[in-house]
């Protein structure tokens, strides 16, 4: 495809979005969704406008370096969403120990704000981490430039475009109310397109490659994108009511459309917040610890095992309800067959560390990434332990839930993370190293107490509670009313928000550190200064 | 993309041509030119792929000959068949050894 033709296309693109914010903020009602509408339009006519200038411009020189540019903005939005993403999740935390600092208004509700914190952390700071990640291993793997100069742009800004609508539409009240995927349809439509451009972009890069092989971070990846494509277009399958408001109605009803849910929910959970991201393990460990992966074929084993397992486990969440007791027992039983590769990835990410284990102790984002994996092997462990239906009676709608999500979100999801942009913004921006290793150290310190707090209160809250609420008098009553289940977890609520305020402290000491890596001096290593009579004039 | 190459650098040798067949290993592995040493990849046919550290690979024809930047660790590897010699040039002034 010409460059031509790919402006073209783009800005074919960009166009159907343009009359779509166009059609939204002239038809629409509702504030927000006006404002939406505004939004959609301002960054697509922007988008638009740069695209026709650069269709009348000539084709210009493409260096020949990684295109390392919009990884650096990926990383300012990964610690930008973190930073808002925590912040108001800790507020929550707060709001749930002290009711009264909710403030009652109509959009401080925990039902409009959990999913401000839900939806900036997984797809804000988590997605932004995983598309600059990705950007930048598969360049280095494939030995290739990213196939295309407007393309990562597009991707990176409908992305967060798209994170933008969603939570700034929750407080107004704008959403389909299906978990991890609360935006409604025109949000939606603005991420297919921004993911269809990515998955574009990928494997054009990927085809584009001198090496002959496909390193196997890259399959981890791949996997990540093509399966997010699935699950968000059949998941967001709805019809909207009218052009004038922002409401739609699923197209699948009842237990199907509970399924179907829970098949989404739960693969996000497989394929972006674990195939994504154990891409990024199997790149930035090795890398870092300078130790070949242990075992090539075990990653590549852990690979279909993931892929294939991961897609029937999502009936678990769905235990004991209208579902078919079939589909309970299915999702069941791969979900505890998945412990398989998944411990799996966990003994081969710690057994590459062979040889290098005193760089846990001297590097602290190898220490991270060692203790990301040992999360991940205490989640998938215990995810699939969930998973089993007489546990699953104790477990469920419980806080035990609550703190098993963050033993994988803060833990693995984040601790990995934290590890790669140790490594990564230090060699994108050209640094020696990170502004300072002592602050590296105080945020893993400070982010493994608060998240040890965290699930330790989640796991203790969630077990009282279950028993309370299955205590039954002789004569068949309950022996506790319902607020005295909810008066026994204020003490667990305070330790829950007191390990979230050190988790947040941690990750502003992270992003102060970032910063000051960035805006500090370049390497000494010679990068061009031995030869700089062949420097294009400036 | 720009091709890059200082425009006082003089030429002061250049190897002998090379194929797919007659490719020296040590090529194949990361090797390096001295301090001061340019050189310039001169295919004659076919293709090559020429590997810098820390950069895309560049795939390096008759039309678009490359340039080895001096000390910087590099290799080839050949796409197919292919004949190229290296021509190595210094910059005036620029010899005395480090």
């Amino acid at each position: 495809m010409t460059r031509g033709v790919e402006l073209i296309i783009s800005l074919l693109v960009v166009l159907v979005l343009f009359v779509l914010g166009l059609a939204i903020l002239g038809y629409g009602r509702d504030t927000g969704y006006i404002l939406h509408g505004w939004l959609i339009a301002g960054c697509t006519g922007w988008a638009a406008i740069h695209l026709i200038t650069k269709l009348s411009d000539p084709a210009p020189d493409i260096p020949l370096e990684y295109k390392d540019d919009v990884i650096k903005w990926g990383v300012l939005a990964c610690f930008t969403w973190g930073v808002i993403g925590f912040t108001v999740g800790d507020i929550l935390a707060w709001q749930l120990a002290i009711p009264s600092l909710n403030g009652d208004m109509f959009w401080s509700n925990f039902g409009r704000i959990r999913p401000v914190h839900t939806t900036a952390v997984i797809f804000g700071f988590a997605g932004n981490a995983l598309i600059a990640t990705s950007f930048y291993v598969v360049q280095r793997t494939s030995r290739a430039r990213l196939a295309s100069e407007t393309l990562p742009w597009m991707v990176f800004g409908g992305y967060n475009l798209f994170v933008l609508l969603a939570v700034t539409g929750y407080p107004l009240g704008i959403t389909q109310s299906k978990e991890y995927a609360e935006p409604e349809w025109y949000a939606d439509l603005v991420l297919l397109f921004t993911w269809v451009a990515y998955l574009f972009l990928y494997m054009r890069t990927l085809a584009r490659r001198a090496e002959p092989h496909i390193y196997v971070a890259n399959w981890y990846y791949l996997g990540f994108i093509v399966v997010i494509a699935m699950l968000h277009v059949v998941n967001n399958l709805s019809i909207p009511v009218s052009i004038a408001y922002p409401k739609s109605y699923a197209l699948f009803a009842g237990v199907q459309d509970a399924m179907t849910q829970w098949w989404y929910g739960h693969n996000a959970v497989g394929f972006l917040l674990t195939a994504g991201f154990l891409g990024m393990m199997y790149y930035f460990l090795p890398k870092a610890a300078g130790r070949p992966i242990y075992s090539y074929r075990m990653s590549i084993l852990g690979f279909w095992g993931i892929t294939f397992l991961y897609l029937w486990a999502g009936s678990h969440h769905l235990h004991y309800t209208a579902l078919p007791d079939w589909v309970q027992y299915l999702g069941m039983t791969m979900s505890i067959i998945l412990l398989v590769p998944s411990w799996g990835s966990v003994f081969n990410g710690l057994l590459t560390l062979n040889g290098a284990w005193d760089k846990v102790r001297t590097d602290p984002a190898i220490r991270f990434m060692m203790v990301a994996i040992l999360f991940y092997g205490l989640s998938t462990f215990e995810g699939s332990f969930l998973a089993i239906r007489p546990v699953n009676t104790l477990s469920h709608y419980t806080d035990w839930t609550v703190g098993h999500v963050h033993a994988g979100a803060l833990g693995w999801v984040a601790f990995i993370t934290f590890g790669a942009m140790y490594k990564m913004v230090p060699w994108i921006w050209k640094r020696d190293g990170t502004y300072s290793l002592r602050l590296e150290a105080w945020h893993f310190w400070l982010a493994l107490t608060g998240t040890l707090i965290y699930v330790g209160a989640m796991w203790n809250s969630g077990i009282t509670q279950s028993l309370m609420w299955q205590t039954y008098e002789p004569n068949g009553s309950f022996t506790f009313a319902f607020i005295d289940t909810v008066d026994a977890m204020i003490p667990y609520y305070w330790a829950r928000a007191i390990g979230g305020l050190l988790y947040l402290l941690g990750a502003l000491i992270g992003s102060f550190n970032i910063y000051m890596t960035v805006t500090g001096a370049r390497t000494t290593e010679s990068d061009g200064a031995g030869h700089p009579l062949a420097r294009q004039a400036e | 993309m720009p091709d890059i190459f200082p425009p006082n650098a003089v030429k002061y040798s250049e190897s002998p041509v090379f194929t797919q067949d007659t490719l020296p290993d040590a090529l194949r592995r990361d090797h390096q030119t001295k301090a001061s040493v340019w050189g310039r990849i001169m295919v004659h046919e076919g293709s090559l792929l020429y590997l810098r550290k820390g950069k895309p690979a560049q795939t390096v024809t008759a039309a678009e000959p490359a340039t080895i930047w001096p000390e910087e660790p590099h290799s080839v590897t050949p796409g197919g068949i292919v004949s190229f010699r290296v021509e190595f040039y210094r910059i005036p002034g620029q010899e005395t050894d480090r």
